[in-house]
This record gives structure tokens, C-alpha cells and sequence, in this order.
């Protein structure tokens, strides 16, 4: 992870990306697989928001890594590839949360054992468990706009929706995790 | 003019654990692309896609644009109607371009057992305090002044509730990005399809944008739909919870598949369902909470129709629009 601020990563990602593509495209599995380690950070953060279980994080972005390059012909770079990959992530794991409905519970196996002695880790915890309390798109919006940087529109676009529903959505989020992070304080 | 970020929420979200991978990750990646060989060369059968079409371009050129129709629909029934179970009214397309209801259609019904979609034996369609006329005017203006970067006019089209619910320098932080997002379905080349309701909050239009887009990069087909009720433009950013949980045709994320799939929170009393296309233009009330299916198939055939939802609750309106395709 880097100390970039989150809106300076994509530009200067994009640029990079574009040279490993033309290689990836020709079957250069390497150069493919450098792209996605570039962005497997955003990738696994958007997953986990959705997912919350490692397992299933893992099986939903080797399904999803797997359907980028073997579709990678079809991406023209009309979107930036991240874009283009956080869509096909995103559809991913949610066809993996239909799959295994109705919601499972909680996968507390894979969180810090609350009470644990250690700084922040209670804060995280309840945040998780608020975050788990939202819906997938919700979770998937914040984890976009708040988390990542990225802009409504290029939100909705991955989500698949307009990006005025990108704004209900971050609101009903913003209100619920604001909520457990400053109960007292609660804002917009 | 910058999109607002939530700067407490955003770094709390950063710091929070995100698991890295299993050890066996990456190798196992590798190990199944090995087994793939590389990318499959482009084909012509985006509906057999698992991703994502993003010739858009290419595909738009193949699709006959919709003419600049305004199609007014007048479809209305008491929300009274919804408690005994009556309603349903199917609307038809005049030679005029203008739809209006048959009464004596009979229902489309669905086959889902989650679906309570009552007999068409309901009262007669009340008239709107709008025309749809007005309405699509009204919306049409709101879009074309958001996308003129007139947020002070855009602001003052909303109704009353909207402004009482979010102030000015709430609105204008919504920012670039939600005005270029709609500003996309003020184009040339994009339908728009009226529907009016009498509901429990009073006469509600929805203007429906629908067409192929241009979004960060990417053309296809996506759906707006602006509320309108008679004081003005309803947005909220707080409204009654309608999320869709359908099938995507493909990783787009814009084309679902039958049936349509919405989760309604469990305090949202009023959802109405409508489908156009496919020679099918059905306006349902739908009855009970929690997932509700709605056979587009058995409802309208196939084809690729325009779904747009609509959910009442109290005066918060919200609706959803989605292109839903049956092979």
C-alpha cells in the first residue's frame, strides 16, 4: 500500500496500465498478472466489503481475475482497466452472495476475537460489524467513493446504477457507519 | 464544484483489516490461466459474455436509435385499490403515440409464487393533477440544466420535500460526477416513457430516460428515471429501500434477466412495478414486503423490456429503472 492520497493512484495507474496491456492481450501472462497485482488491493477491499469471509473472497476474485483475462480482447480501454476490473469484481461476488443465500452469518473465524488487547482493534471490529450490516451495493458505494476515491459517476458505473443512486446509497452508509464511529457527533 | 467524501468514514474504511490472499493464490491463478491459454479472441455474442460489452461503440452503431418519442402514459389507480386487491391496469399504445388504459385487457399475470399481483376488476383510472406532458417537461428541464451546470436552477425545480430533506450546499456537493451521470440522459437518441400513479403521497409521474449511454468510457444501454410530483422534481437521497438482486445478462451490470428480483424494506407500504416492451405495457401493484419476484417472461414475452419501479413511503418516493432482457 502507498502513501498516495487515493485520487492520485488512478491517474497515474492508468498510464501505467496501458503498457502492460497490449502484452497481456497477446497472451503475456505475466504482464496480466502484474496488472492485477497493481490493483489487487482495491480489488480485495472491495470484495471483502461485500464478501467478508477470506474464502470466498479468494474463490470470488479468482473467478473474476480469470474472467478479465480471458476476456481481455474485449476491453478497448474506452474505461480505465481498473474500472473495467472493479465491475467485473463486483459482479462477481455478488452472483457468489446469490449463490450462497440465504445470508450467511457473520464469519466471525475470520475477524479478531473482540476484547482483544490491542489498539484500535475493538474500533475495527465494530466498524466491520456495522459494515456487514449493510447491504452489498451500500457497502460496495463506500468502499468506492470513501475508501478508494473514486468519483460517483465512475462508482456508478461500476455498480450499475446512476450515480444519484450512488448518492442515496453512500448517504444511508455514511449514517449507518457514522453512527458506530461517532455516536455522538452523528452528521451527514 | 468537488463530490463530497466523507473524510471520517473514508479513513476508517482505510484502516480497516482487509485479509491478503490464501498462500496458494496467486500459483492456483496462474496455474488456471496457464490452463486458459490466453485471452479468447473477440466474438460477437455479447448475450454468451460472462463481462462486460465494452465495444460499446461498435455495438451502438449496430442498434437502430429510438426516435425522440414522447410516449404519454396515463395510467392511474387509487392506492386505496392496493388494500383490496384490485388494480392492475393494462396500458396499450394508441395510434397517436399516446398510451392509455384498457381496462378490458385483463391482466398479465405472473407465475412467481412471491408475486401477489391482483385481478384487473379495479376502479377506474383517476386523472392526474399533471399531465404527462407537463411532467416530462419538467423532468427534461431538470436534466437539461444539470447538465448546463445550472445547480441553483436545478435545485429550485425540486419539490418541496426534497428541498426540506437536503439544503442547497447539500445538493451542490453531490458534485460533478452525479450531474454528469444524468446529464448522460439528456442527449439526443434517448426515449423517454411517462408513467403516472395516484399513490398514497398523491399524483407521481415517472420520466423514464432510457437509451445507450456514454458513462466514463463505456456505451450502453442503461435507464434514469426522474420523479415528479406536481410541486416539482422529487430527489432524495434518503428514500424508501428498493435494491434489485436479479441476474445480470452479463457482468455489465445494466441488463438484468427474468425474473426481476427486488428486495422492498420491510416498512415501504407501495411498490408499483411497470413493463414496457415487447408489445407489453403493464402497470402492477405489488403486495407484500421482503423478495418479490416479477416473472418478466410470463408478464411480457420475450423481448428486452424497460422496468421501472416505484416505491412510496410516507412522502418519499423512489424509483428504479432497469433494461430487462428475456431470449
Amino acid at each position: 500500500m502507498t502513501d498516495d492520497p487515493p485520487l492520485a493512484r488512478p491517474r497515474r495507474r492508468i498510464a501505467r496500465d496501458e503498457r502492460l496491456l497490449d502484452p497481456a492481450r497477446a497472451g503475456d501472462q505475466a504482464a496480466f498478472t502484474t496488472l492485477l497485482r497493481r490493483h489487487d488491493d482495491q480489488m480485495r477491499a472491495l470484495a471483502w466489503s461485500i464478501l467478508r469471509d477470506r474464502g470466498a473472497m479468494d474463490d470470488a476474485l479468482q473467478d473474476a481475475y480469470l474472467k478479465a483475462y480471458r476476456n481481455l480482447d474485449r476491453f478497448r480501454g474506452e474505461s480505465a482497466f481498473s474500472t473495467w476490473l472493479h465491475r467485473i469484481v463486483y459482479r462477481t461476488c455478488l452472483d457468489q452472495i446469490r449463490r450462497r443465500r440465504p445470508a450467511d452469518p457473520w464469519p466471525d473465524a475470520d475477524l479478531p476475537a473482540a476484547g482483544a488487547h490491542q489498539d484500535g482493534v475493538d474500533e475495527r471490529l465494530t466498524l466491520q460489524r456495522a459494515l456487514a450490516s449493510l447491504d452489498p451495493e451500500t457497502a460496495a458505494a463506500l468502499v468506492l467513493v470513501d475508501r478508494d476515491g473514486h468519483s460517483y459517476d465512475e462508482a456508478g458505473v461500476v455498480l450499475g446504477i446512476p450515480a444519484g443512486t450512488v448518492a442515496s446509497r453512500l448517504h444511508r452508509g455514511r449514517r449507518a457507519l457514522r453512527s458506530v464511529l461517532d455516536p455522538e457527533g452523528e452528521t451527514r | 464544484m468537488s463530490e463530497h467524501r466523507d473524510p471520517v468514514v473514508g479513513d476508517a474504511l482505510r484502516r480497516l483489516d482487509v485479509p491478503d490472499h490464501g498462500p496458494d493464490f496467486w500459483a492456483t491463478l496462474e496455474a488456471a490461466m496457464g490452463d486458459v491459454g490466453g485471452p479468447e479472441r473477440d466474438r460477437d455474442d455479447p448475450a454468451g459474455a460472462d463481462v462486460i460489452e465494452l465495444d460499446g461503440r461498435r455495438a451502438a452503431s449496430r442498434r437502430t436509435r429510438s426516435r425522440r418519442l414522447p410516449v404519454a402514459v396515463a395510467a392511474a389507480a387509487a392506492a386505496a385499490a392496493l388494500a383490496l386487491g384490485v388494480g392492475l391496469p393494462a396500458l396499450q399504445q394508441s395510434a397517436d403515440g399516446e398510451r392509455q388504459i384498457d381496462m378490458a385487457e385483463g391482466p398479465r399475470t405472473t407465475e412467481s409464487a412471491d408475486t401477489t399481483l391482483p385481478e384487473a376488476t379495479g376502479p377506474a383510472p383517476e386523472v392526474p393533477a399533471m399531465t404527462a406532458a407537463q411532467a416530462e417537461a419538467n423532468a427534461v428541464e431538470w436534466l437539461d440544466r444539470l447538465f448546463a451546470g445550472d445547480i441553483e436552477g436545478a435545485y429550485g425545480l425540486l419539490d418541496d420535500t426534497s428541498r426540506a430533506a437536503m439544503s442547497f450546499e447539500d445538493f451542490e456537493l453531490l458534485g460533478s460526477g452525479l450531474f454528469e451521470g444524468a446529464a448522460a440522459f439528456a442527449g439526443e437518441g434517448i426515449q423517454r416513457e411517462v408513467l403516472q400513479v395516484e399513490t398514497a403521497a398523491g399524483a407521481v409521474s415517472v420520466v423514464t430516460f432510457s437509451g445507450e449511454v456514454e458513462r466514463e468510457g463505456m456505451v450502453e444501454a442503461a435507464a434514469y428515471p426522474v420523479v415528479v410530483t406536481p410541486s416539482g422534481i422529487h430527489y432524495t437521497l434518503d428514500g424508501p429501500q428498493l435494491e434489485i438482486d436479479s441476474e445480470y445478462l452479463d457482468a455489465s451490470g445494466m441488463t438484468l434477466t427474468s425474473p426481476l428480483v427486488m428486495r422492498i424494506g420491510e416498512d415501504v407500504p407501495e411498490v408499483w412495478v411497470w413493463t414496457v416492451g415487447g408489445g407489453a405495457n403493464v402497470l402492477d401493484p405489488v403486495e407484500g414486503r421482503g423478495p418479490v419476484e416479477i416473472d418478466v417472461e410470463a408478464t411480457a414475452g420475450p423481448g428486452t423490456h424497460l422496468v421501472t419501479l416505484l416505491a412510496v413511503q410516507g412522502d418519499r418516493i423512489v424509483a428504479r429503472s432497469h433494461t430487462v432482457v428475456v431470449p
